[in-house]
């Protein structure tokens, strides 16, 4: 019988395995698949979408332009203007997001966000490129960052560490949220579908709950990469402007 | 005439500046439910939580001082986990205190009662 939990199995699609770092790792797994899966259909998507560039724009070039202008005005507005040059990091990092959130909707499909080891990856790239983005602008002054403005002199060897901690917490508790809720959202949805057959007869009851979590797991989906993609925001605002 | 257009546009600018300043979005901008804003909040806490046990964990295995590592890292991560969830629900607008603008809006509010009574 199978599990709620069986739609997360990796499974290997080339046989073999290779040592890095003593753990044994497989060539191509579902989890990769629908990787280049999403990073092929966000291309398409671009491609098909700035094709015509009309004046009067077709379905997919005006959904481009939507994508667009939603991640540029969230960059501007949460990071301020000189986030500019920082705007296709946040593209990319919030297309890949949603195209894996959405991808995973696909009956079959298999979502790579549920995964806790690539949204820590993710969220620690981020975590990184804030980081180094911060030491190059200020240098060392980027360490005034863990004290913040107004604090006696005696707190700081103590508020020093909190800081630390709070700010490494970060890529945590962002691959966490991430996480969570994708493996939450659809284990649910597989024990609703369980019922549906458990039940026998009375199985329509839990097929309409699972009708209404589909639509709420695709606002998830999309509430989700718009979470990742409005902390990063946040997170280059520190290291730009500190404070 | 072609002046005076100018000055419009110009003063049309300002305003429109002006009012995507005041409309700019703030953290809690995003359309979430109560329940998300909890689990936001929880998350906060474990995560930090969870870097300060790891931490500790990590310097005790490296300077062999078996639990005082763990312990004191894992108290600050509880107070740097609280100051997170203090951090996120002033984005949120939900913190009251003298410097925030809920209190002029109370405090705007009040006289608009008043104004009415």
């Amino acid at each position: 019988v199978s599990t709620p939990l069986q739609q997360f199995e990796i499974k290997s699609l080339v046989p073999g395995t290779f040592d890095f770092a003593g753990f044994q790792i497989h060539y191509f797994t579902n989890s990769s698949l629908f990787m280049v899966l999403a990073l092929i259909a966000i291309t398409l998507f671009i491609h098909v979408g700035t094709r015509g560039r009309k004046l009067v724009p077709s379905q997919m070039q005006a959904a481009n332009e939507m994508l667009y202008e939603f991640i540029s005005g969230m960059v501007r507005d949460n990071a301020g203007h000189e986030a500019k040059p920082y705007f296709p990091f946040v593209f990319s990092v919030f297309a890949f997001v949603l195209f894996g959130n959405l991808l995973g909707m696909i009956p079959y499909g298999f979502t790579f966000t549920s995964h806790i080891i690539v949204t820590f990856g993710l969220a620690f790239l981020v975590f990184l490129v804030v980081t180094l983005i911060g030491f190059a602008k200020h240098g060392f002054r980027f360490l005034t960052l863990f004290v913040p403005h107004g604090v006696p002199i005696l707190l700081v060897p103590i508020i020093i560490p909190i800081e630390m901690i709070s700010y490494l917490s970060r890529p945590v508790s962002l691959s966490i949220r991430l996480f969570a809720n994708m493996m939450a959202g659809h284990t649910m949805m597989k024990v609703f579908a369980g019922f549906v057959v458990s039940l026998g007869f009375f199985g329509f009851v839990p097929l309409f709950v699972d009708v209404v979590l589909v639509g709420f797991e695709l606002l998830i989906a999309f509430l989700q990469a718009y979470v990742f993609a409005l902390l990063t925001c946040l997170y280059l605002h520190d290291s730009i402007h500190l404070h | 005439m072609i002046m005076s257009l100018k000055q419009r546009a110009e003063a049309l600018k300002k305003r429109l500046s002006q009012a995507e300043h005041q409309n700019a979005p703030q953290e809690g901008d995003a359309p979430q439910s109560s329940l998300g804003v909890v689990f936001r909040l929880s998350v906060e806490l474990v995560s930090a939580l969870l870097v300060g046990l790891l931490l500790g964990l990590w310097l005790d295995h490296t300077f062999k001082t078996k639990p005082l590592f763990l312990i004191v890292f894992v108290i600050l991560g509880i107070i740097a986990g609280f100051f997170n969830i203090f951090r996120s629900l002033k984005g949120l607008g939900l913190v009251v205190n003298e410097n925030s603008d809920i209190k002029d809006k109370n405090s705007s509010n009040s006289s608009s009662k008043k104004r009415r009574s």
